[in-house]
C-alpha cells in the first residue's frame, strides 16, 4: 500500500462509497504522517460539509422571480405581435414598390420591342375598315377604375381606426388606378403604331391588304394580339389583387383604437 | 417524477401562472445556493438566480424530456455564473463588495470550520467548485453533474478529487485539523 492507494481510497470514502478505510490503509497511515493527516482532514472536512448552513433563499425572491419571468413572457408575445404586423406592412410596401416597377419597366420594353409593331398593324387590318380601327382600339381596352370606396357617409365623424383604414383602402384605389393608367398608354402606343400603319409610305401595309384582304388570314395574328394584350391585363391583376389583399391584411392586423371621448363644442 | 416534471413544464409552456411559481419554488433553492458558492455574494446571487430562470423559461420547449430537468437547469446556473463572473472581473465594484459578499467571519468556533471551508471553496476554479457543490451540498450523482457541465463523468470525477485535495490542503495549511494521533477510526 502506498499513498496514491491511500489517496483513491480516501476519495471513495469521501464518495461516501466507503464508510471505513480498510487495514491494509490502516497500516499505510501509521507510518505515513502525510496520509494520516489528510485522512483526518477528510474525516473533519466531511462532518463540517454536513454541518454546513444552506444558503437562504430570500423572502421576496420567489415572487421577483415569477414577476420577472411574466413580464419577459409578455414582452416576447408583444414582440411577436409586432413583427407580424410589421410582415403586413412590408409586403404591402412590396406590392405598391412592385406596382411602381412593372410601370415603370413595361413602357420602355413596350418601345424598344420592334416585333410589336406588325402586330399592332395585323390587328388593324383584321378590322372591319381602316378608318374605324383606332376607335375600336380605344373601344377595346376601356375600363373604368375600380375605385374603392368604404361604405361610410363621408359627413359621418370617424373614429381614428376607421379613419386609419378608409387611408388604407384609399391607398389600395390608388393602385388600381395606376393599373388603369397603364392599360391607357398602352392603348395610346397601339393608336400610334396604327397612325404608322396607315402611312403612304409603308410599303407592308398595303401589300398586305392587296394580297390577302380575307379576315381569315389575318385572324391567327389579331387572336394573338388579343392574348397578348390579355395576358399584360392578367398580370396586372395579380399585381394589384396582391396590393388590394396586402392593404386588406395590414388593415386587419392593425389593433384597435381606442375612440377619443369628442369635446361639444 | 419524470412524468410529474414533464407535466409541470407543459403547464408552464402553456402559460400557466401556478405551474411557473411551482418550478421556481421547486428548483430555486438549488439555483441561489448554486450562484452564491459560486459567487459568494448575496444581491449577485439573487440577481443572477432571476437570470437563470428568465433563461430557463425562454428555452423551456428546447428541454429534452428524456432527461431530467435539474441538471439542465444547474448547466443553465453554472454559464449564467461563469459570464457574470467574467464581466465582474472587467467591472469591479469594491464598495459594494464590501458591504454584500457571504459573512466569512467566524461567529463561533464551531462555524470557524464551516467559513475556512467557504474561503477554500473560493479558491477554487469555477468548474471544481462547481463540481464539490453540485456534490457534496446538493447530492447531485456524478451522472447528472455530468449532464450539467456537459462533460464526461471521468472528468467530473478528477474535478471533484482535485478539488478535494486543495481543500483538505487549505484546511491542514490553516491548521484546522486537530493533532492527529494514530488512533483511526
Amino acid at each position: 500500500m502506498n499513498c496514491r492507494e491511500t489517496e483513491n481510497a480516501l476519495q471513495k470514502y469521501l464518495d461516501g462509497r466507503t464508510s471505513s478505510v480498510s487495514a491494509t490503509i490502516r497500516e499505510h497511515m501509521t507510518d505515513c504522517p502525510d496520509c494520516r493527516e489528510l485522512y483526518q482532514a477528510a474525516q473533519e472536512l466531511t462532518s463540517a460539509l454536513e454541518a454546513l448552513p444552506r444558503p437562504q433563499v430570500g423572502s421576496l425572491l420567489t415572487q421577483q422571480i415569477v414577476a420577472s419571468v411574466q413580464k419577459d413572457q409578455a414582452r416576447i408575445q408583444r414582440t411577436n405581435l409586432r413583427f407580424r404586423q410589421s410582415l403586413g406592412g412590408l409586403a404591402f410596401a412590396a406590392a405598391i414598390l412592385l406596382s411602381v416597377l412593372s410601370y415603370l419597366v413595361i413602357p420602355q420594353f413596350w418601345e424598344a420591342t420592334p416585333s410589336k409593331q406588325p402586330i399592332a398593324k395585323e390587328k388593324a387590318v383584321a378590322n372591319d375598315g381602316p378608318q374605324s380601327i383606332p376607335a375600336q382600339v380605344g373601344e377595346a381596352a376601356p375600363r373604368k377604375p375600380e375605385v374603392l370606396r368604404p361604405h361610410k357617409d363621408p359627413n359621418q365623424d370617424l373614429s381614428p381606426e376607421e379613419e386609419l383604414r378608409v387611408k388604407f383602402v384609399e391607398a389600395g384605389s390608388a393602385v388600381v388606378k395606376l393599373q388603369d393608367k397603364l392599360a391607357k398608354q398602352t392603348q395610346e402606343q397601339a393608336k400610334l403604331l396604327w397612325k404608322v400603319a396607315q402611312a403612304d409610305n409603308f410599303p407592308k401595309l398595303t401589300l398586305v391588304v392587296k394580297v390577302d384582304p380575307a379576315p381569315n388570314a389575318i385572324n391567327p395574328a389579331s387572336k394573338s394580339l388579343q392574348q397578348a394584350g390579355a395576358g399584360v391585363t392578367t398580370g396586372f391583376r395579380t399585381v394589384t389583387d396582391s396590393a388590394q389583399r396586402a392593404v386588406s391584411y395590414f388593415a386587419r392586423t392593425i389593433p384597435p383604437v381606442a375612440r377619443q371621448p369628442q369635446t361639444v363644442q | 417524477m419524470a412524468n410529474e416534471e414533464l407535466l409541470l413544464v407543459q403547464r408552464c409552456l402553456n402559460g400557466d401562472a401556478s405551474a411557473i411559481t411551482c418550478l421556481v419554488e421547486r428548483f430555486q433553492s438549488d439555483v441561489f445556493g448554486l450562484c452564491l458558492r459560486l459567487l459568494n455574494h448575496n444581491q449577485d446571487a439573487e440577481d443572477v438566480t432571476q437570470e437563470v430562470f428568465l433563461r430557463v423559461f425562454r428555452s423551456l420547449h428546447r428541454w429534452d424530456q428524456e432527461r431530467p430537468l435539474k441538471p439542465w437547469i444547474m448547466g443553465i446556473a453554472v454559464n449564467r455564473c461563469r459570464t457574470w463572473l467574467s464581466q465582474r472581473a472587467r467591472h469591479p465594484e469594491l464598495v459594494d463588495y464590501l458591504h454584500d459578499t457571504v459573512e466569512s467571519r467566524p461567529a463561533d468556533d464551531s462555524s470557524e470550520l464551516a467559513s475556512e471551508i467557504q474561503v477554500a471553496l473560493g479558491e477554487l476554479r469555477v468548474d471544481y467548485r462547481s463540481v464539490f457543490v453540485m456534490f457534496h451540498e446538493q447530492g447531485l450523482p456524478y451522472e447528472d453533474i455530468a449532464a450539467a457541465l456537459e462533460r464526461p463523468v471521468g472528468t467530473i470525477k478528477t474535478w471533484l478529487h482535485r478539488a478535494r485535495l486543495e481543500v483538505l490542503e487549505r484546511l491542514r495549511r490553516r491548521g484546522m485539523i486537530p493533532e492527529v494521533g494514530h488512533e483511526l477510526s
